[in-house]
């Protein structure tokens, strides 16, 4: 399995959640070391996120340094530990808009969404296989949000509630649609197939 | 669809992504495994899809150039309206404070000034002559309250006694100066009535205090409590005179007008009032308390010169002085 396609089990998860709730409370009582630990859990996913969809090394980390500045100004405002990834993400998520809306003075807001699905920027398409190809050909008939769930859930192994945090939808919403996607994209390989 | 199918899918998932087998994961999704292993084998194909190589991005920790976030830091940070409130509610504390201690502040004590201030406001923004009159009266009874405070009470330093005295002096004047004013234009016979009655009464409460103040040998001040109280009777009897004078012209005037009204005849052949008459009373009245005697020499209260022109202030810069027992009657 992919190194990045990382999820965390029930346990694992539970295990991460008290840590953080830890680091979050020195962090807010103005432990920068505590704040150093949380930078070091979540800078390389906050910057690969980024950097997907900016496709630039200089300006993606410029832009994960200032998530992380904006979330040390404003520690206080994060209320639960199991929020905070999904906190940086939205931060993140906010930058990139702005970075594009810099780029063009007069830009429609849905454009700059689309572009948060970064279309092939993720995949190293030279290196495909003909199947694999074939895949990601069939992926691009997909409606968008489909797509773009498909897209953050296996090829960037975002969880369920970041995927929710970033398309504003329920967490059970995602997990329906993802389930959908899946299934759509099943018919259409093997409507290609015959 | 079988709504549960999502759900099962989504720990089928989990179970590929905690390193079960595709044939481990498959088995979690009974009993739609026939179902839902082509989407799992689809899912896993899609997670391995090569994905471009991030860079390994230099971390710079930009965040330790902030300043330091402590939690009473970030209060306030996050607490802007609540600190601006505060400094707000702060500031008028201390000005209805500053406000409070003013209003019950003595003559001598610091904040008396700020009182006479507001004061002096007050008569600025006045709309009326009456209006002036009755703060002017008002601010008399305060003065005398004032003194009463201070002359009574044995811890006073003789530095106030003499200041809560000269205020009483000059608020007096400034009353007597306005009630002279409005005689003048015009005020009607009752509210002249109800003035010389209010101007009685405060002559009245100041010779009142004169003799308490008097009775107390330990209190050099007596004599000149008593003093100031004879001048402002002098004072007052001057005034209510010009009142009263005021209204009778008055009265005579609007009898002449009615009658030239009914004859028809012109304003400007003859004149209502001579405007010499008003002047020569007013001196031979204040003269007449010039004549009265004098024992004191205090010379501290002055008739406003710019007064003089209107007709009832003598050529005299101040009157004198009477004794008690020589001092015109002002209704006591």
């Amino acid at each position: 399995m992919n190194s990045s396609y990382v999820y965390i089990s029930d346990n694992s998860s539970f295990k991460e959640s008290l840590f953080l709730e830890n680091l979050l409370i020195k962090a807010k009582k103005g432990e920068t070391a505590a704040f150093g630990e949380i930078y070091n859990l979540f800078f390389k996913r906050i910057y690969t996120f980024i950097y997907y969809r900016v496709s630039h090394k200089e300006t993606a980390e410029d832009m994960a340094e200032e998530v992380f500045l904006k979330a040390y100004t404003k520690l206080g405002s994060i209320k639960q530990a199991k929020s905070l990834e999904a906190w940086l993400y939205q931060i993140a998520r906010n930058l990139i808009i702005d970075h594009y809306r810099s780029k063009k003075e007069l830009v429609e807001l849905k454009e700059i969404e689309q572009t948060l699905s970064y279309d092939d920027a993720v995949l190293e398409v030279l290196e495909l296989s003909h199947q694999q190809k074939i895949l990601n050909e069939l992926l691009k008939e997909l409606p968008e949000d489909y797509r773009q769930i498909l897209k953050m859930k296996f090829f960037e192994g975002l969880s369920n509630e970041i995927i929710a945090q970033l398309t504003n939808k329920s967490e059970g919403a995602v997990r329906v649609a993802q389930f959908r996607a899946i299934t759509k994209l099943k018919e259409l390989f093997e409507d290609y197939d015959e | 669809m079988n709504k549960e199918l999502d759900k099962i899918f989504e720990q089928a998932l989990i179970e590929l992504q905690n390193g079960a087998s595709l044939e481990e994961a498959v088995l979690k999704c009974q009993p739609e495994q026939e179902h839902l292993a082509e989407n799992l084998v689809l899912a896993q194909k899609l997670a391995q899809l090569p994905k471009k190589t991030v860079p390994a991005p230099a971390m710079r920790r930009k965040y330790a150039l902030a300043p330091v976030k402590t939690a009473w830091y970030q209060w306030l940070h996050f607490s802007r309206l609540a600190t601006v409130s505060m400094s707000l509610a702060l500031f008028l504390s201390a000005v209805a404070g500053t406000g409070y201690a003013a209003y019950y502040s003595l003559p001598g004590q610091t904040l008396f000034a700020v009182k006479k201030t507001a004061e002096n406001l007050q008569l600025q923004f006045a709309s009326s002559q009456e209006s002036k009159i009755s703060l002017q009266v008002e601010f008399s009874k305060k003065r005398l309250l004032d003194a009463e405070k201070i002359l009574k009470n044995p811890d006073s330093s003789p530095e106030t006694a003499q200041a809560a005295v000269q205020e009483l002096k000059q608020q007096t004047k400034n009353t007597l100066d306005a009630v002279s004013a409005a005689g003048k234009n015009d005020l009607n016979p009752q509210q002249t009535k109800t003035l010389v009655k209010t101007l009685e009464t405060i002559a009245t409460d100041q010779e009142k205090l004169a003799k308490e103040v008097k009775a107390d040998s330990s209190k050099d001040l007596a004599a000149n409590v008593e003093a100031s109280a004879k001048v402002i009777n002098n004072y007052i009897q001057v005034a209510t005179n010009e009142l009263e004078k005021s209204n009778i012209k008055q009265t005579q005037k609007s009898s002449l007008d009615d009658t030239r009204v009914q004859n028809q005849d012109t304003a400007s052949t003859s004149p209502a009032i001579d405007p010499g008459e008003k002047a020569t009373t007013s001196t031979s009245t204040l003269k007449s308390l010039n004549e009265s005697g004098s024992t004191t020499t205090e010379p501290e209260i002055t008739i406003d010169p710019n007064a003089a022109s209107s007709g009832y202030i003598p050529e005299t810069p101040e009157p004198q002085y009477v004794p008690s027992s020589t001092q015109p009657s002002n209704g006591n």
